[in-house]
């Protein structure tokens, strides 16, 4: 650096001349911008688990599950409350939780293509999404796209099938990034350092490897389960309250529908679930939404024989069951995974035993 | 000109020229405001919804304002219409000021040099653009969040809470507008003009005439030259057309106070704080600095002797700084509240009217305090928490007296680019000259470099998504 700076001031001092001298200024600032900023960029690209959140080990190991057809017989797909309340090791049939923190079944959709590229399937896929899940899909640029979830290809499709369906949402980042969507999905794709600015910074740059190492073995090992609130309890009040109705998105409404169709042309059986919602939520929500859910479940499986919905929609469990307002704890995960397995006990959905535990269809 | 010979006529088309300036400014910034108010907070939405606010409204219609009064006084040299839509529309004072003056830049514009590409002005406009750049991305875009738990549930803001809100804005604010300022001083400068200053370190002030003529000093100054001049000018005449005093000795008297000081003062200060947004809260803002000056002018004019700056010393002087923040915070909490019936619950939670929260400490240092910490948890004053969670309140708070110390021990930008006279007027030198004195070497080139880094770096945003907390 010495060294850098009498070069730089020899040099300009023998000049004389204070444009000569600016000149000199602005190229070493440029190399020290695009080095700096170079390097950051190399150490976002390299070293995502060193300072993203624990989304991202969670998502290596369900990819890593997926890449290696290491499903077991029953493959869940849902957002967070799934991925806290389903324990696959607790599956008689054995299986793999794939739900995602805060994803729809947009992600879904591109997870289960990943899955289609087995020579195995799973014997039964479990798709259980919260009532907002369907509505929109808010944490698609905050989380998905840059976690890795959706690759550069995958939101080249979102924005296809967006625009053909005049569904803006996706179409734009949020916060404000007013960028063109190829450029936003280039950059994501790329992970331009701007977009992780934030988990560098309460990452402490490189704080946490260790934490997500150690994250993505322990969520490996339960087979992608993963709680969120640890609360012995919670009477907290879910999203669900702030919800007067029920209005599916068209972009995520066309990619749950393509999952159905996706096994039903495979002859994979599906099987919808809704999972719980704690007391205090379930005493404050609109009750319109309840109905129009299940009425649009009904609709969107009504022509797909292999396809059944299991057990009450959004059904009220005692709030001790929960960790935080929206997820199960450990008990409530336990519990909860004990009624889904005998649900799914039956080989077939329409076998006697599993047409007496379909309790709405 | 051609209707100088004819004053009456000069004023009717001044008169209507600023009314125009002015109608245009009303529809789009406080037409919707004003519909609200009279149809009692119902709106018309049909004819105000659709109303997009045109970007630097306010200032292009100030600056539009002052050039056309300016004419009718005499004072405008240069009349070029090129250089005139060139000094209204010049980009860089758009968004936040300066306001500019045509006396300073219309000059400027004439300039042949100032067309031509200056390597020199380049690399000064940058480095002050980036200091600009990371004030407002890195400094007070990170104040967000608390600002925003605390006027967001201004009705439940614990003690803790409020005062974290306050403080949060009162930083939020100034990095931003002092960013803002830079970047439009930078950014003028690389086209090789030099601006005003509008900012010179306002929290430093230790009085709030002071405070006014240290934050958005362009503002204070326009005001001071369209509204409060002309108005103190004419009350005075009309004193003097009554056989009043209008001298010192009249000012120290109440009656003569009253008129020649307080009133002016208020109204002009009313008027600052309706420019800020349309809204009760703000003419409160205004009123309440308009208390505040004509208090300050009192101690000025009614005390009998004073001590000078240079005389008293450092303990008092830093007393009067802080009285003075703590009067502009409290202003402050109009300005932030989304109304005054806000405003009034956030200052409830200042006092502990909501309760005074609990500071969150994790079960190691609980358990390390044995009895004490059972004590601080049974009466609500702890709260157990994971050692992430107090990491983060933690870092937070640091955070604050962080920017705190940057705000009152360091150089401001024109403090640090003081050599190469960043803006027009003069500067002051402030602390560590030394070190901190830009000058285009390697090592402030790395300096610029990573601080310009730090702001494309934090252009997408300091908050992270979080499903889950680490």
């Amino acid at each position: 650096m010495k060294l850098a700076v009498r070069f730089f001031e020899s040099r300009a001092a023998v000049a004389g001349d204070s444009e000569a001298v600016a000149r000199r200024y602005i190229g070493f600032l440029a190399l020290a911008f695009v080095g700096i900023f170079g390097l950051v960029w190399l150490y976002t690209a390299s070293l995502p688990m060193a300072f993203l959140s624990r989304d991202y080990p969670a998502w290596l190991a369900k990819r890593s599950m997926i890449e290696s057809c290491d499903l077991g017989q029953v493959a869940v797909f849902g957002d967070s409350r799934t991925m806290a309340g389903i324990e696959p090791n607790l599956l008689p049939l054995g299986g793999a939780n794939l739900a995602f923190s805060g994803s729809s079944p947009i992600e879904a959709y591109f997870a289960v293509q990943r899955m289609l590229l087995c020579k195995t399937l799973p014997k039964t896929v479990v798709l259980a999404f919260s009532v907002g899940g369907f509505m929109s899909d808010t944490n698609y640029w905050r989380s998905s796209a840059r976690v890795g979830i959706v690759n550069f290809a995958a939101m080249r499709d979102v924005q296809r099938e967006s625009r053909r369906l005049h569904d803006d949402e996706m179409l734009h980042l949020t916060d404000g990034e007013h960028l063109t969507p190829l450029l936003s999905e280039a950059l994501m794709a790329a992970r331009f350092p701007s977009f992780y600015f934030g988990s560098l910074i309460d990452g402490f740059g490189f704080g946490r490897y260790l934490y997500n190492k150690r994250m993505e073995g322990k969520i490996l090992s339960a087979r992608g389960e993963a709680l969120f609130g640890t609360d012995a309890g919670s009477h907290d009040l879910a999203s669900e309250t702030e919800l007067s109705h029920f209005t599916p998105s068209p972009v995520v409404n066309y990619y749950f529908r393509s999952i159905l169709a996706e096994m039903a042309k495979r002859d994979v059986p599906v099987v919808l679930l809704s999972m719980p919602i704690n007391d205090a939520t379930c005493q404050v929500m609109d009750p319109s939404l309840r109905p129009a859910l299940l009425a649009y479940l009904h609709q969107a499986i009504a022509a797909d024989p292999r396809a059944t919905m299991v057990g009450p929609t959004m059904p009220c469990w005692p709030n001790r069951f929960f960790g935080d307002g929206f997820h199960l704890n450990a008990a409530g995960a336990e519990r909860y995974t004990a009624t889904v397995a005998r649900w799914l006990q039956p080989a077939e959905p329409q076998s006697a035993a599993a047409a007496a535990l379909v309790v709405e269809r | 000109m051609r209707l100088a010979p004819r004053p009456r006529l000069q004023t009717l088309a001044l008169s209507l020229a600023i009314a125009t300036d002015l109608g245009v400014l009303i529809y789009y910034k406080y037409m919707d405001a004003c519909l609200q108010f009279l149809t009692g907070g119902a709106g018309l939405h049909g004819l105000a919804a659709n109303i997009v606010l045109p970007l630097g409204i306010s200032f292009f219609t100030f600056t539009q304002i002052g050039y056309l009064i300016d004419k009718k006084e005499g004072l405008v040299a240069e009349r070029g219409l090129l250089h005139y839509v060139l000094f209204v529309s010049f980009f860089p004072h758009l968004i936040a000021g300066p306001i500019l003056h045509n006396r300073e830049i219309m000059p400027q514009l004439v300039q042949p040099r100032t067309y031509r590409f200056s390597a020199e002005n380049l690399s000064v406009g940058l480095a002050i653009f980036s200091f600009g750049l990371v004030k407002k991305t890195l400094f007070a875009d990170t104040m967000m969040d608390s600002v925003r738990a605390g006027f967001g549930h201004a009705q439940t803001a614990t003690f803790g809470t409020a005062w974290l809100a306050i403080l949060s804005f009162a930083l939020q604010i100034y990095f931003d507008f002092s960013g803002y300022s830079d970047m439009a001083i930078g950014l003028a400068r690389m086209f090789n003009i030099r601006f005003p200053m509008n900012f010179n370190s306002p929290y430093k002030a230790a009085s709030i005439i002071e405070l006014w003529q240290r934050w958005h000093m362009t503002l204070s100054r326009y005001l001071a030259l369209y509204v409060y001049n002309p108005l103190a000018m004419a009350i005075t005449r009309r004193r003097q057309a009554r056989n009043l005093g209008i001298g010192r000795a009249a000012q120290a008297t109440p009656g003569g106070f009253a008129t020649m000081v307080v009133v002016p003062t208020v109204f002009t200060m009313s008027l600052a704080g309706i420019w800020h947004g349309a809204g009760m809260q703000y003419l409160i803002f205004g009123l309440i600095h308009g208390f505040y000056l004509s208090v300050n002018h009192a101690m000025r004019i009614f005390r009998p002797h004073r001590v000078s700056a240079a005389r008293e010393g450092k303990l008092m002087h830093a007393m009067k700084v802080l009285a003075t923040f703590m009067a502009a915070l409290f202003a402050l909490v109009f300005f932030r509240s989304s109304s005054v019936g806000a405003a009034f619950q956030l200052l409830g939670g200042m006092i502990g009217l909501h309760g005074f929260g609990a500071f969150i400490l994790p079960g190691i240092i609980l358990s390390h305090l044995g009895a004490t910490g059972q004590a601080l948890l049974a009466k609500g004053f702890v709260q157990s928490a994971s050692a992430i969670d107090f990491v983060d309140q933690v870092c937070g708070l640091l955070w604050v007296v962080i920017l705190f110390v940057i705000v009152w021990g360091f150089p401001n930008t024109q403090q640090i680019m003081l050599r190469f006279e960043p803006v027009l007027g003069k500067i002051q030198p402030g602390p560590f000259k030394g070190v901190l004195s830009w000058r285009p070497n390697a090592v402030w080139a790395c300096a610029v470099g990573a601080m310009l880094c730090l702001g494309v770096l934090s252009l997408g945003g300091t908050s992270e998504f979080l499903y889950f907390q680490f």
